[in-house]
């Protein structure tokens, strides 16, 4: 089992739109695959139709993986569950104060799934907190969408900071662009600039897309709304690149 | 895990009423509905039939498996012949396993609908799988529950029972089919005798030697049609078993008709023996390829088409041979002294065959022990081929009067010879494949290349040889140990027990 985490420190770059879509096409190469929504907004449930249980269980969430396999729900889709959000999630970082056990706590309860599933996708909020530390443990490869702007980069490069100051390691850092709009000058130059400079930059691109920005109205993935869209060959391509390197 | 039931329903304004009352709870979707007229395919053992699955196929380019209830799709698949033919890989692997690769033939039709339902919620999130299958024959509803959705999964079941449907074991294919009067052919690889204990020993030989008999003669057709190699192989088995038979029971039936029948047996055996051999060199290509370096691959290649070339030379003699006068006078004569057997039984062949099964049985075994004293690592080969042949010798008996015992007394034994035999069989396989390897040279002109190939070839064999070689003598001991020597001692009755316990002590020394 591998655990894939999407996470930026920036707000709004496309870890959900990203998340949804590489958990529909995980699934449907055959991978049996679990979403997991950690972001309390439950952005990636809402993509799914998928409803939280009305039982206030994310004080449960580091018990026991059994905790969590009583969450779990399918999706509409074969060989692909979620576990949606909760709104108690917004108090995970209460959970994890304690600093000895807190790295650890997430990759462990995952840890209770790998008979049932090869693949457990994380959709991350966009905080660095106690949850993303446990997050940078768990997680096989970290993917992250930055929009090619100076303020985008920045934060990536704060990422790679806090890697380094607490001796993680960047090698699972693995950033790709998102949200492109090639026709203005700043992504053009802030593209070429960090395509230079970046190591494990995937070469995939997501253009800014208005079939992915409509997927909130279809709540559905865009690969299987419109495949041959843009936007939607373009998240097709990006998986191609991230299975390669995390299944080889 | 998930939930998931199935039901009949026979009349169809049933299910209209079904599909209205789900609409008043949740949000009824229409996934797809296909119009199909199935064809069913199995091979000549009806190995899917008897394990409660179907193939068909839609006649264009999808392929249906039923396994144990749950149906599954295959796309762009055509119609299919053999399991290799197939593309999807976990269904080619399955049907490969199941069929052992036999020809797949056509043996039903079914005009069916499909109509595949999303249940949803609100929020318009499927909750349950509902499937609607028509055949002519009835009517299958089948619910799927979705992980997580219990209670929806539940109120969907009551909607289904308010309507009282028969609960359905199998799925509804196999309910259409049975109505249609299919059955499976009553041919077995491995015939069962039923036979009675206190039968005599004359009259028990002679009635396996029928049942044996009549798997030679229903495998004729398919040796001359070429359908798949397993009829010539089965053909040969059954002429092989037969032979085993009258030879084991020369003291029920006289010897000179066991006699006679075994050199019937290995006249009609004879033409066949070519084209066996040149079948399981041609199954053999792909391992041997594997086996030898890339640069000798060309020669190997060469070498197959040859073979290949020879047998289809092979088949049509065989097939004419088949087919003619002298061969159906062979049959009609051994089919005529069949009918009389056992014509002079002996004193022996008036006794309860199960008596003189459980004698012969506890004799073989105690000769393979006695074969095997003193086996180690040097150990000329022959003597190894010794005991394989014993053990067949043994496996024969069990397998024909297996069944007159309880099955505790003869599976420790019965399990305990497999493994032995696998081991044996395979140190003689690279042995006899060496020797047929040699002899291809021998009687051929072939080019520098391929003999190249044999070479090569024949070097890897003769290690594979001896790896086997050398486990032998684990194998030996696991199979002469207590468990065992009770278990075969157990089949004797408490008197023959007694007259062999003098012999005992001289051979577990
Ligand atoms: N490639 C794209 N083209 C156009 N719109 C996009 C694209 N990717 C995402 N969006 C839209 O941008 C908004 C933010 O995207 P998304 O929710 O995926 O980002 P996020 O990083 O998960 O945000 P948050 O930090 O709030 O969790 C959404 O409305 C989404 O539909
Ligand atoms: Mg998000």
């Amino acid at each position: 089992m591998k655990t894939l985490a999407c996470y930026s420190i920036k707000g709004g770059v496309g870890k959900t739109a990203t998340s949804v879509n590489l958990a529909y096409l995980a699934a449907e190469s055959g991978l049996r695959t679990l979403l997991i929504d950690l972001d309390s907004q439950g952005a990636s449930s809402f993509y799914f139709r998928v409803r939280p249980s009305k039982k206030n269980w994310g004080k449960r969430f580091f018990k026991t993986y059994e905790q969590l396999l009583k969450q779990i729900k399918a999706s509409d889709f074969d060989r692909l569950d979620i576990i949606p959000a909760h709104e108690s999630f917004r108090h995970f970082d209460a959970l994890l104060s304690d600093k000895d056990k807190r790295q650890l706590r997430l990759k462990r309860v995952l840890k209770g799934l790998k008979k049932e599933y090869d693949l457990i996708i994380l959709d991350c909020p966009p905080t660095l907190s106690y949850l993303s530390e446990g997050i940078f443990h768990a997680a096989n490869m970290i993917v992250v969408p930055v929009i090619p702007t100076t303020l985008s980069e920045r934060t990536y490069e704060q990422l790679q900071d806090f890697f380094q100051g607490n001796k993680l390691p960047t090698k699972v850092l693995y950033p790709f662009f998102s949200m492109v709009q090639r026709q203005k000058q700043l992504h053009k130059t802030t593209i070429e600039r960090m395509s230079q400079e970046t190591p494990r930059l995937f070469k995939t691109q997501i253009p800014f897309s208005s079939d992915i920005e409509r997927m909130g109205e279809h709540r559905a993935p865009v690969n299987c709304v419109s495949p041959k869209t843009p936007g939607a060959q373009a998240y097709a391509a990006l998986w191609g690149e991230i299975s390669k390197k995390l299944l080889h | 895990m998930t939930a998931h039931s199935r039901w009949l329903i026979q009349d169809s304004s049933s299910t209209d009423q079904l599909l209205d009352q789900f609409k008043q709870k949740f949000t009824l979707e229409p996934m797809f509905i296909r119009h199909e007229t199935l064809t069913f395919f199995d091979d000549f053992e009806w190995h899917l039939w008897r394990k409660n699955q179907l193939l068909a196929s839609n006649n264009r380019d999808s392929i249906l498996l039923v396994n144990t209830s749950e149906l599954t799709f295959f796309e762009n698949e055509p119609s299919p012949v053999f399991a290799t033919n197939i593309d999807h890989p976990t269904l080619q692997e399955h049907l490969l396993t199941v069929t052992k690769g036999r020809r797949l033939f056509p043996m039903a039709e079914l005009e069916v609908e499909f109509c595949n339902y999303a249940v949803r919620n609100k929020d318009l999130k499927k909750v349950c799988d509902l499937n609607i299958i028509l055949t002519g024959f009835g009517t299958m509803i089948e619910l799927k529950g979705l992980r997580g959705y219990d209670k929806e999964y539940r109120r969907s079941l009551k909607i289904i029972q308010r309507k009282k449907p028969d609960q359905l074991d199998h799925h509804i294919f196999h309910n259409s089919l049975n109505l249609l009067g299919i059955r499976p052919s009553d041919y077995r690889a491995r015939p069962q005798y039923h036979l009675k204990p206190e039968l005599d020993s004359g009259d028990a030989t002679a009635l396996v030697a029928q049942k044996l008999w009549h798997n030679v003669r229903i495998n004729e057709e398919g040796i001359i049609r070429d359908w798949d190699a397993q009829f010539l192989q089965q053909y040969r088995v059954a002429i092989r078993r037969m032979r085993a038979l009258f030879s084991q029971m020369k003291q029920s039936i006289g010897h000179e008709e066991s006699n006679w029948f075994k050199t019937r047996l290995v006249q009609l055996a004879e033409p066949t023996s070519r084209m066996r051999d040149l079948d399981v060199y041609l199954k053999s290509e792909a391992e041997y390829t594997r086996l030898i370096p890339e640069s000798f691959h060309e020669g190997l290649h060469q070498l197959f088409k040859d073979l290949s070339r020879e047998r289809q030379q092979a088949h049509r003699v065989l097939a004419q041979h088949l087919k003619s006068p002298s061969y159906k006078s062979q049959i009609s004569l051994l089919e005529s002294r069949l009918a009389l057997c056992p014509q002079a039984a002996t004193k022996k062949g008036h006794k309860a065959i199960q008596q003189v099964a459980a004698q012969r049985i506890i004799k073989r075994y105690n000769s393979i022990c006695l074969d095997a004293i003193g086996i180690n690592n040097q150990t000329p080969d022959e003597q190894i081929h010794e005991i394989r042949l014993g053990c067949k010798k043994l496996r024969y008996l069990l397998e024909f009067f297996g069944e007159l015992f309880p099955k505790k007394q003869t599976k420790p034994m019965l399990k305990a010879l497999k493994r032995l035999q696998d081991n044996l069989g395979q140190f003689n396989d690279y042995s006899v494949q060496r020797e047929s390897l040699d002899h291809y040279l021998s009687s051929h002109s072939v080019t520098p290349e391929i003999e190249a190939a044999v070479s090569a070839l024949n070097g890897v064999l003769f290690n594979k040889q001896k790896e086997e070689r050398a486990k032998v003598r684990d194998q030996l001991d696991d199979f002469l140990n207590q468990t065992i020597r009770s278990c075969a001692e157990s089949l004797l009755t408490s008197h023959t027990a007694r007259s062999n316990k003098a012999k005992k002590g001289s051979l577990t020394s």
